[in-house]
């Protein structure tokens, strides 16, 4: 069955097999949502596919928004006019969003808000693996914690009706292993959206000049205080089993701990905290003096921990509190049930009954002659052949300033083309930096996408400091790595429209950035003249090195029948110099010992190798040769 | 965590599956990991059980090590299989198979392994040498009870496209039959499949027999 039917078919009771993602998807649609907006970052970007997917059958506008401080501007406003909205970002989209998102809570909204940020303990595709529990304390906003798809969607809903009860946001916060897991959900029944949308004035809440802001922030204690009142009560605190030793925990870590304590065969009460923020902290106090001991299970911060402390000490209960500060638990990584395991054995001082080190042992015995497996970058990738010349262009002489995306993989080798990067939109930063304090060419590259999303303040920058820095812009014409969405270059909305696209080299100029060149990076020598141009340009110079990516070129081609003539070496002229190989890297480029061969499976015949191959050894197939 | 970590035989007629049954499936991004582990648990939850899939992407679509956790149970489960505790391998990989093997594997477990390698980068490059299948072979049987080896990629080109290697794999995982899902419920999800819809079946069908010849 197709997503979209999956999310807007009013079946309750009906069990479908859905990712954690698209469980709060279907939880939005079913608790009435009537605007959502996000800006795609793993591991949340299913959440805004499958609604860009469904938004024909739903009743919601959707948008694909620049950035996540816009997306948490969309859906506030919308929000604050009566309209049940949802924000979707990854964990450091929160970051860009914070601006917006720590006021948002002063003037709070008339109908449900759900913020959803989605956390990336082991870093598995961030980075960094900051935990945002801290956010929900520093913004004083509510935070619901699922542990599974099925509790994604019910707290997707319970989130909306909580936010409208104190009319202040709610931030529902997953992390990649609730996002990612798929498991069988049972739908519910579908609200029909209120749709009554209306601005009702109220300046003094909604304008937050220094004197509402000063009557705003005491209502914002009081509201802490009726949602401490609701957490106490709430059914997402829950206390499983009994026993005299107990474990506080939340999220994906209830899973672990309860396969843990089957496994060492202990018996303990488990407190399941769902609402993160405000704590029940009058139930968790009965609950820690009620122990002989308290071992807190979570991931990242020792959150729970530290509070259970402060709300011991209040109470002067004397409850051991075991956990990150005993060394039980790290805040680094995500947990597993291994770490949980070990970490509640060692609390205890229990044996743990699997041979971890013998697994160990043989583990990094086995590997030792298993090669890695790295991300690269696809065959035929565009941004590979931008690189090469950038290098060859410049001899390796500049610094680097990267950016995040597909492109980021041009870290490793052959091309080793990145050495600086923060976040999104640093490249163009960093290069301003960099300029102003060295004497080098700075070539800082930046992916479409996130030219739209935070690169352009940084070109202002450039050009009104006189930094002349070289931008490269990576132009693939989609949000390759995190699943191919539609951006502002491209035109296409949340809506399924096609609108007008943006164009770079117009936002480049209209910056005022005198030298913009767009250049095709299939074909090498005009890309490295036009890259030479650039560098010895006096002044900020940008270049948008414009390709398909090759994965969306590919699917293009197959669709419309289009031939893909891959290219393959002529084993008598390759003399075996592997530029091909140690200088470009394509994925297809295969080492035959004496000569370079080319998978032609994978090969997406972009010519690339054929260009820079300096003993011209490499052609495209002959057409009897195709298969 | 059982310590007993296959379907125990009691009596003639009655089999009892652990619960959580945990099959762990370990490929290259591209090869269809994602696809087959939804299909499994698909007939899972079909069949009335709990099923959670706990996947490892972002890399999925680059080439990288790909790695699906499946558990079907009877109620509430993690999304990940403890080290150590995976009662069947789907290997797609020869190398990831080894990779994923050493740590979920145990002594009564069973690897059904497609020995047709995936060369990384830098075997493809000639910076490193890719072990010799033997070895690979050799050292996977130290690491359970039972291997099962086939070619999957030229019997999904028997089948009409190489793209199908993985409903080769899921009609193995079938041929062994012994997850608490049987053939037929499995064959019944592979149906649903609208693309390439025979050369699927075909590919199935091949990944069963080519099992059952070799019980």
């Amino acid at each position: 069955m197709d997503i979209a039917e999956i999310l807007t078919k009013d079946e309750p009771g009906k069990r479908h097999l859905l990712l954690g993602n698209e469980a709060i998807a279907r939880g939005a649609i079913e608790a009435g949502l009537e605007l959502a907006s996000t800006y795609p970052g793993t591991p949340s970007s299913e959440i805004g596919d499958s609604l860009f997917r469904a938004v024909k059958q739903g009743k919601y506008f959707f948008e694909y928004c620049t950035n996540e401080k816009v997306a948490m501007e969309v859906a506030g406003a919308a929000a604050v006019a009566n309209a049940r909205s949802l924000v979707i970002m990854k964990h450091v989209g929160l970051n860009v969003a914070s601006d917006a998102f720590m006021t948002l809570n002063y003037i709070g909204v008339r109908a449900g808000l759900v913020i959803v940020s989605a956390d990336d303990p082991g870093c598995w595709s961030s980075q960094n693996e900051q935990d945002n529990r801290l956010y929900a304390m520093l913004g004083d906003t509510m935070m619901l914690e699922p542990a599974d798809p099925q509790e994604a969607k019910e707290m997707t809903i319970a989130a909306f009706d909580l936010s409208e009860e104190l009319e202040q946001p709610v931030l529902l916060r997953v992390t990649t292993r609730v996002s990612h897991t798929r498991a069988g959900v049972e739908l519910g029944p579908i609200r029909e959206p209120r749709n009554n949308p209306n601005f009702e004035r109220d300046p003094f809440r909604f304008v937050t000049v220094p004197s509402v802001a000063r009557i705003r922030h005491p209502i914002l204690v009081e509201k802490v205080k009726q949602a401490t009142e609701l957490s106490e009560k709430s059914e997402w605190n829950r206390i499983y089993d009994k026993g005299r030793l107990g474990i506080i925990t939340s999220g994906v870590s209830f899973n672990y701990v309860m396969e843990a304590l089957e496994a060492l065969q202990i018996k303990a009460a488990i407190f399941k905290i769902g609402m993160t923020y405000p704590l029940p902290k009058k139930k968790l106090q009965k609950f820690i003096a009620s122990k002989e001991q308290v071992i807190v299970v979570e991931e990242l911060k020792p959150y729970l921990e530290n509070h259970a402390r402060a709300f011991s000490q209040e109470e002067s209960i004397i409850t051991p509190i075991l956990g990150k500060s005993q060394g039980y638990f790290s805040e680094i990584g995500e947990l597993s049930p291994r770490k949980v395991m070990e970490g509640i054995a060692q609390a205890l001082g229990k044996e743990i009954p699997p041979d971890f080190r013998a697994i160990d042992e043989k583990f990094s015995e086995d590997l030792v002659e298993s090669p890695p497996r790295p991300p690269i970058l696809c065959a035929g990738c565009p941004h590979r052949a931008t690189f090469y010349e950038v290098a060859t262009a410049t001899g390796r002489k500049g610094v680097y300033p990267t950016d995040i995306g597909c492109y980021t993989l041009a870290i490793q080798p052959p091309l080793e083309m990145a050495d600086l990067l923060l976040c999104m939109g640093s490249s163009i930063g960093t290069s301003c930096g960099l300029t102003a304090v060295l004497d080098k060419p700075i070539i800082g590259a930046i992916g479409d996408s996130t030219f739209f999303h935070s690169g352009i303040p940084g070109l202002v920058n450039a050009v009104y400091n006189q930094h002349p820095v070289k931008i490269i812009v990576v132009d693939n014409h989609t949000t390759a790595m995190t699943g191919h969405q539609p951006h502002p270059g491209t035109g296409i909305t949340g809506m399924g429209v096609k609108g007008q696209g943006i164009s770079i080299e117009e936002v480049a100029r209209g910056v005022g950035i005198q030298f913009v060149k767009v250049i095709n990076p299939l074909k090498v020598k005009e890309s490295i003249r036009a890259i030479r141009e650039a560098v010895s340009f006096d002044g900020p110079a940008v270049i948008i090195s414009r390709s398909p990516c090759a994965l969306v070129e590919r699917a293009r081609k197959r669709r419309e029948n289009e031939p893909i003539i891959p290219y393959e070496v002529n084993p008598e002229v390759c003399q075996g110099c592997r530029v091909c190989i140690d200088k470009l890297g394509c994925a297809a480029a295969i080492w035959e010992g004496e000569h370079a061969a080319i998978d032609s499976d994978l090969c997406s015949g972009c010519g690339v190798c054929a260009e820079i191959c300096p003993y011209k050894a490499i052609r495209e197939i002959e057409i009897n040769e195709r298969v | 965590m059982s310590s007993q970590c296959y379907p125990r035989s009691l009596g003639v007629s009655k089999i009892i599956y652990d619960d959580p049954f945990n099959i762990v499936i370990a490929g290259v991004g591209g090869q269809g990991n994602v696809l087959s582990s939804r299909l499994i648990a698909d007939a899972a939850i079909t069949k009335g059980f709990i099923a959670a899939i706990g996947e490892t992407y972002g890399a999925a679509q680059r080439g990288g090590s790909v790695m699906s956790h499946i558990r079907i149970s009877k109620h509430d489960v993690g999304p990940l299989i403890p080290l150590h505790s995976a009662h069947l391998l789907l290997g797609f990989e020869p190398i990831e198979a080894l990779r994923v093997g050493a740590r979920y594997l145990n002594p009564s477990s069973v690897a059904i392994v497609n020995m047709h390698p995936v060369y990384p980068v830098e075997v493809l490059t000639g910076q490193l040498k890719y072990p010799s299948i033997d070895e690979v072979e050799r050292r996977l049987k130290t690491l359970c009870s039972r291997l099962f080896t086939l070619d999957a990629v030229e019997l999904a080109e028997q089948a009409g496209n190489p793209l199908v290697m993985n409903t080769v794999m899921v009609g193995a995982l079938a041929g062994v039959d012994l997850m608490p899902i049987k053939t037929l419920m499995l064959e019944k999800e592979i149906a649903k499949i609208r693309r390439l819809k025979e050369v699927n079946q075909k590919a199935f069908n091949l990944g069963v027999n080519a099992i059952k010849t070799n019980l």
